[in-house]
């Protein structure tokens, strides 16, 4: 009997025990083994592509145009919209901001995870760091996170040239995957050398196309950024010891025009049947869209309805119906226009309000850099470094195609103001005015944009609160009004 | 002293043994009243052999001459009776005034009151009152110290919270454990993720007719046993079981369910006045535009009520049977119940059919199976509350009417009649909690148990809104079409457990008990979301009325955690006097990282009785008295199952971007993550005076909490969308508790008793580890975590005064320098959401057949911060879609030069006060209220119809009882019902912010009129 109990009792205890031992549960709606292959390294690559979409489908390139003096407020503006509008971005509860900004970190993660499973993991991948994919890939991944931070960094922080040598406060220039523990903000100095850095390695590792997709990354993309990195640092002081930074923005301009397999669109102002639009897509009840407009050097693709881009450009709508949430433009920026122009066929007065017509469709193919831009970035660098005969050149193609007549024998001061007064209607809407601005500023300090001082404190973006931790120096508020 | 220790295992374990017999013996026990007494324990002294008594006192018993016969039962004294041959062998007992020699629950086994080491509180079946909330946890408000239950709303399906000494958690649950029958049940009250702030309520299932008692363990003497799931307190509950006889009752209740609090807003007239100032205010000058185009006219020609639209007296019905029968080794307890539960919002509606049985069989004299099974289907026809309740006496205006001129409802603003007509809400629930239980007593002493359970949850949410939802000019819109969606969650729940226990009588005076136990518990949940990419299908009729298939739904995996413990207990007795207690338990689960799989959480506790003493014995004051002290160390593992793994982004998910499939990491892995830690000290005195007539306990803790638990969102820079679990705080709680319970008279025709029980919990964040708090922050509740304040501070500028000249309203800077400019740099932490002391009180009469109770419950200090009160009191109109209405405190407001009041001007528009970039962040401490309040919670009057007068009918007893809930609240308080459960949308939420109004629904007075009969 006593035998019996013990061997009862140890049965107890050894099933207990038995079903005791699992305890990995392993979650079932996630994946959590990292990648394995090539394939699913470049799934990761192209969740970055992807989330350009996110900050840069619109969201981005608005709130830029509502910071500077393109657009008319308040009516037309949510109340997020019309903080960023009384340039008082609040450091709390501002959604759309807080969105965006962490938006453009979410393809700095895409892009570090990407380099860190190049730098870590390669044996799992299965591939050798000199697998000439996988040098493109790293080229790639330094290409996105560069354009992210340079993006955060016009909304949070002066041009290059704000303080003599750049000390001025800039942005966090994320190179780690961190865990919740944040990042104090890095000077514009140290921002610029690590733009210029993952630039020019992106530059050195990309191919002339793509070699997985022709809409990836490429060597003109990398040279395209490296001009605008060079050219919003126009008026301060020299970022790389090669040239002047407006020589430098020339010269990448130059390369990446060499480089690029886009065209000058002379059709773009045409109209009718033979017209084509810079923001190329369709209306959202055709699931046929449009292909990328032939300037695009490098942008974001609308494949269909289920993975549509640059949404927010629909505020801007007027095809379908205006309301108060439709944005409205500057009527000085309209008078500005003279009737010949064929770009003012691209704005419209309504009962006295003025709208833009250049997103009237549902989804868009969005151009981050496209040849025009980089056409006005090389006029604008090679008039400021006085070779003004280029600039003529180049100014001439742009005023040639918007209908109006050329020009020649202009004073440098002259040539520029146009170049600026053509760049800023050429690239209405799409977010470059205010970093003009802020870039013009340095060197003309009594510039003001909308009546207030261009360096008041308001005008640059607060951090969300969720990013100040102690020790984190945030934008100083007011001033500009 | 063994003998006893004997008959009190026995008891404990419920195993009466069967012996060779002599003679028959039967009688009948009933107390001093001559009432029949059910369930006594009847033993032999000096041996195992017992029985108990049926319905009707009746017992008999096999005896010799000589024997001595212990006929013990609850709340009265144990009598001993020598057996020589009395026919029938009947027995009065006498009440005993102290229930110190009650059996209670705890963790794993049972223990006699008096050697209790730990703090537990027990509430009996006949203090769950009847009353039309569907949540048993109710039942604790109020009587017990140091246990905060705030009942959720008026709703009918409505949650409480309940905090057991303070909150020590922040970001994973702050609730009890809930044990029913020894399971660990499913308890997440976010089954649904964040539903609009309504959520499921786990405990609604649990029919309170089924309930014996409830347990609540606070400190870690008594909770310690669960471990790395002990620290926010455990809560037993054991539902009713067989006993001997054969028995039916009925009980029956029909409630009414009114708000205890009635929105107090303008009419049009008034409105288009509060208006028209603001306007003038802000330096325009005609009549003020009205919103949506409507016309002065119109606006003076309509005067909605829309509270009265969207509110009714509910009615609700309950009725339960049940069935005891017992037999020798056969006890069966059976009970079916069926209630529908409304409550004063048109079209909310719980209804709940549940059956339950239980069975104890004897196989042998030493083996005994036990099997418990419930099943419940619970149906909630609901309403968006921001649609009804909430716009009801805001955003919709008196002066709109709820049609349009061709007699459609109006669609073009929030329109409360939209919702209660054209939307249908439903959840329903199939739960099941069945369990089998087997005792064996294969040696003396020696006591083995071993428990399988099953606890299984169907939970379907449906949400379907009619065609007519677009009509638009007379015509439903074919475009909007209809929309009907079904989210299901399936979670299974199982659980096995053996424990073996063994006592061991060294000698008359030193006594041992062990316990060794293992646990298994695994949970799993499976995900599914709607089939088809738009989340929903056309249908005409709401989707559980229809016969389309459920191919609808799309599995994505399933969710679980699963825990393996090992534990064991050593109590050593020393003289009746000194009771000493270690207890340790290994919690392995596969929630935490794998660097901290397993957590150790021992206990220790000491108690000494002095009873015993001289100093006692001869005291005629002091009866009993009893000091006790406990250390020990418990967890919260309620973190996210699948958190501390890193991730990527569904395989396969069919993300694409240029035709490839795209992926991104979600977040890091955390191999650190673990429990939250908590260590407890706890002292406690219990001192009876008067031959017990006066019980009265005083307790106070320390509870230091280490590796809080944040689900942090990630710093943007991060780039990193999901939040993150890490292990990061540390909280402090302290507090004193006390209560008293008097039995002021005790005599056979009146009893009067009354209890009193208070509790103050200090609470403090001490560290954050780091992180800003704003990562902590996301839910509706402006609360948040600051550390050195405790948790959920209202983080508020501050309001100083009105300016006499100009009525504007004068805030203070972060340095107290007075300023008109309204800055959230300004704001500090303010208030207090803790209240100093909450409580309850109640007194019990007793005349004859007459009953009278009454139970009040209290909150003493505190803050209420009144969220919507930025609209409600008419700072702000603020154009179109914005307007709200205003309530009837606006008649204080500053009108003119030299008016001396608290409320600033009436503004039409936010700028008017400088720095205000919106008027959803005009958060001030002007609307920080007094949280104090007085609430009758209950009284019920009952009457039994005497025995006498049931004679011939059949019914063994019949009762009536009428109770009123709510029915008077003295509070400061002028928003609402000051006790508040606001629509959390996660965890934090529930334990951050319980006292944040937003228009939050009240409770419910109600009238229930309840019978009982046993047949």
């Amino acid at each position: 009997m006593k035998r019996n109990i013990k061997l009862l009792l140890g049965l107890f205890f050894s099933i207990s025990l038995f079903v005791s031992c699992d305890l990995e549960e392993l979650p079932e709606n996630v994946d959590i083994v990292g990648p394995t292959s090539l394939a699913d390294l470049e799934a990761l690559l192209n969740a970055g592509y992807n989330n350009l979409g996110w900050p840069l489908g619109g969201n981005a390139q608005l709130y830029a145009e509502i910071n500077g003096d393109n657009i008319n407020g308040p009516g037309g503006l949510n109340s997020d919209e019309t903080e960023i509008y009384n340039r008082s971005t609040s450091f709390f509860n501002n959604s759309i901001r807080d969105n965006m900004y962490r938006g453009f970190y979410r393809i700095v993660l895409d892009a570090n995870v990407v380099l860190n499973q190049i730098e870590n993991n390669l044996d799992a991948i299965g591939v050798t760091e000199t697998n000439a994919r996988i040098q493109e890939i790293k080229g790639e991944a330094l290409l996105l996170r560069a354009i992210a931070h340079f993006e955060v960094s016009r909304f949070m922080s002066h041009s290059p040239g704000f303080s003599s040598d750049n000390s001025h406060l800039g942005i966090q220039y994320i190179k780690e995957i961190n865990n919740a523990i944040g990042q104090t903000r890095g000077t514009v100095a140290e921002n610029y050398a690590d733009l210029l850095s993952d630039l020019k390695e992106a530059e050195s590792l990309l191919n002339t196309t793509n070699s997985s997709d022709q809409n990836y990354g490429d060597k003109a993309a990398a040279q395209a950024y490296l001009a605008k990195v060079f050219f919003q640092a126009g008026f301060g002081p020299d970022i790389a010891t090669e040239g002047s930074n407006y020589q430098m923005a020339y010269n990448y301009a130059d390369a990446a025009l060499m480089n690029t397999s886009a065209v000058f669109d002379v059709n773009l102002y045409q109209g009718g049947a033979t017209g084509t639009e810079r923001f190329a897509g369709n209306l959202l009840d055709n699931n046929n869209t449009e292909s990328p407009n032939v300037e695009t050097i490098f942008g974001i693709v609308s494949e269909s309805i289920a993975n549509s881009k640059g949404g927010t450009f629909q505020r801007y709508r007027t095809d379908t119906s205006i309301s108060n949430t439709t944005i409205r433009i500057m009527q000085d920026l309209y008078n500005s226009i003279p009737s010949t122009d064929k770009r003012k066929d691209l704005l419209e007065e309504i009962d006295g309000e003025y709208f833009l017509l250049k997103f009237n469709k549902g989804i868009f193919n969005v151009p981050l850099v496209h040849y025009t831009e980089i056409l006005l970035i090389r006029a604008e660098a090679a008039a400021e470094t006085n070779s003004l005969l280029l600039a003529e050149d180049d100014i001439n193609s742009i005023l040639e195609r918007a209908g109006l007549s050329t020009i020649s024998g202009l004073s440098q001061s002259q040539l520029i103001n146009l170049i600026r007064e053509q760049r800023r209607i050429e690239l209405l809407g799409e977010g470059n005015r205010v970093s003009d601005l802020k870039r013009i500023g340095i060197d003309e300090n009594s510039l003001t944009i909308r009546n207030a001082p261009w360096n008041c404190n308001g005008i640059l973006f607060q951090f969300p609160a969720t990013e100040v931790f102690t020790g984190f120096i945030q934008n100083p508020t007011g001033g500009c009004n | 002293m063994k003998t006893f220790l004997n008959s009190m295992l026995l008891l404990v374990f419920l195993i009466p043994t069967v012996m060779w017999s002599q003679t028959t013996v039967s009688g009948t026990v009933t107390d001093q009243a001559n009432v029949p007494l059910p369930g006594v324990n009847i033993l032999i002294k000096g041996t195992a052999t017992g029985t108990t008594t049926d319905f009707d006192g009746n017992y008999s018993i096999s005896l010799k001459n000589g024997d001595i016969v212990v006929f013990s039962y609850v709340g009265f004294k144990p009598q001993e009776m020598s057996y020589n041959g009395q026919r029938p062998f009947n027995v009065v007992l006498i009440e005993d005034a102290a229930q110190l020699d009650e059996i209670v629950l705890i963790g794993y086994g049972v223990q006699k009151k008096s050697k209790v080491l730990g703090n537990a509180v027990r509430i009996n079946s006949e203090d769950l009152k009847d009353t039309p909330v569907p949540s048993i946890d109710a039942a604790l408000q109020g009587k017990a110290a140091g246990v905060q239950v705030i009942q959720g709303s008026g709703l009918a399906g409505s949650a409480n919270i309940v905090r057991i000494r303070g909150i020590s958690s922040i970001s994973a649950g702050g609730d009890p454990l809930y044990v029913v029958d020894g399971i660990p049940i499913t308890q997440d009250y976010f089954l649904q993720g964040d539903s609009n702030g309504q959520n499921n309520n786990p405990l609604a299932s649990l029919n309170q007719n089924d309930i014996e008692s409830i347990e609540v363990l606070k400190d870690a003497a008594a909770a310690g046993i669960y471990g790395s799931r002990g620290a926010n307190g455990v809560i037993l509950i054991k539902t009713k079981r067989g006993k001997e006889g054969l028995k039916f009752s009925y009980t029956g209740s029909v409630s009414t369910s009114d708000p205890t609090y009635n929105p107090q807003v303008l009419n049009n007239q008034d409105l288009l006045k509060v208006y028209q100032e603001a306007w003038e205010n802000d330096g325009n000058t005609g009549l003020v535009p009205l919103p949506r185009g409507i016309s002065w006219e119109q606006a003076l020609n309509t005067n909605t009520d829309w509270v009265d639209l969207v509110t009714k007296t509910g009615i609700s019905n309950r009725h339960s049977f049940s069935v005891n029968y017992g037999k020798s080794k056969l006890k069966t307890y059976l009970n079916l119940s069926y209630d529908d539960t409304e409550s004063f919002i048109i079209n909310d509606e719980y209804k709940r059919l549940s059956g339950r049985f239980n069975l104890d069989y004897q196989i042998f004299k030493n083996l005994k199976l036990g099997i418990n099974s419930s099943l419940t289907r619970g149906v909630y026809d609901k309403v968006n509350i921001n649609d009804t309740w909430r716009n009801a006496q805001s955003f919709s205006l008196p002066f709109y009417s709820p049609f349009k001129t061709n007699g459609d409802v109006d669609n073009t603003f929030a329109n409360p009649l939209v919702e209660l007509r054209y939307r249908d809400r439903r959840s329903e629930e199939m739960r099941s909690i069945n369990s089998i239980a087997i005792d064996f007593q294969p040696i003396e002493n020696l006591y083995l148990r071993g428990t399988a359970s099953l606890d299984y949850m169907d939970f379907r949410d449906y949400y379907w809104q009619s065609l007519e939802i677009g009509r638009i000019d007379g015509t439903p819109e074919e475009e909007q079409n209809t929309y009907a969606s079904e989210t299901p969650f399936f979670v299974t729940n199982y659980n096995t457990n053996f424990t073996a226990s063994y006592l061991w009588d060294l000698n008359d005076k030193n006594s041992f008990n062990f316990l060794l136990g293992t646990e298994y518990q695994r949970s799993e949940r499976l995900l599914y979301r709607f089939g088809n990419p738009e989340g929903f299908i056309n249908s005409p009729v709401p989707l559980y009325e229809s016969d389309a298939p459920d191919f609808e739904r799309e599995s994505t995996g399933k969710s679980a955690f699963s825990f393996a413990s090992y534990f064991g207990r050593v109590s050593y007795s020393f003289n009746d006097a000194l009771d000493l207690m270690a207890l340790a338990r290994i919690d392995g689960s596969s929630r935490f990282g794998e660097n901290n799989r397993y957590g150790f959480f021992p206990t220790f506790s000491a108690a000494y009785n002095f009873s015993k003493h001289d100093f006692i014995k001869n005291s005629k004051a002091i009866s009993f008295f009893k000091i006790k002290s406990s250390y020990g160390i418990t967890g919260n593992s309620e973190i996210g199952n699948d958190s501390r793994f890193g991730a990527f982004s569904i395989p396969n998910s069919g993300n694409v971007y240029l035709g490839k499939e795209y992926k991104s990491i979600i977040r890091l892995d955390n191999p650190d993550l673990k429990w939250e830690t908590a260590q407890t000290v706890d002292f406690g005195v219990e001192l009876n005076l008067f031959n017990n007539r006066i019980e009265t306990e005083l307790s106070g803790y320390y509870k230091k909490s280490k590796d809080v638990l944040l689900d942090l969102f990630q710093i943007p820079s991060s780039g990193f969308g999901e939040s993150l679990w890490l292990n990061a705080a540390e909280i402090e709680n302290k507090g004193v508790e006390f209560n008293i319970t008097s039995k002021n008279i005790v005599s056979n025709n009146f009893s009067w008793t009354t209890t009193f029980n208070i509790a103050h919990n200090a609470n403090k964040l001490i560290s954050l580890g780091g992180v800003s708090p704003d990562l902590l922050e996301g839910g509706f509740n402006d609360t948040r975590v600051i550390e050195g304040q405790p948790i959920g501070t209202n983080y508020l500028v501050r309001f100083a005064r009105v300016d006499q000249t100009d009525g504007l309203p004068i805030f203070l800077d972060k340095e107290g320098n007075e300023t008109k400019t309204f800055d959230l740099a300004n704001r500090v932490s303010a208030g207090s959401v803790i209240p100093d002391a909450t409580g309850g009180f109640g007194n019990k009469f007793k005349y004859k057949n007459w009953g009278l109770d009454t139970d009040f419950v209290f909150t003493i200090g505190g803050n209420i911060y009144d969220s919507f009160a930025k609209r409600a009191l008419g700072t702000f109109i603020d154009g179109d879609s914005n307007t709200t209405n205003v309530r009837t405190d606006i008649y204080d407001r500053w009108r003119n030069p030299g008016d001396v009041t608290n409320q600033p001007r009436l503004f039409y528009d936010h700028s008017q006060v400088q720095g205000l970039s919106s008027v959803w962040q005009y958060n001030h401490t002007g609307f920080l209220y007094d949280a104090s309040y007085l609430r009758l919670r209950n009284i019920t009057v009952s009457y039994s119809i005497p025995s006498s007068f049931l004679n011939g009918t059949g019914l063994s007893s019949f009762k009536v009882a009428l109770t009123g809930s709510n029915l008077f609240t003295w509070t400061k308080f002028p928003g609402g019902d000051p006790e508040i459960a606001r629509d959390f949308q996660f965890q934090r939420d529930r334990n951050l912010s319980p006292n944040v109004s937003y228009l939050s629904v009240p409770q419910a007075k109600s009238f229930t009129f309840i019978i009982n009969a046993t047949f």
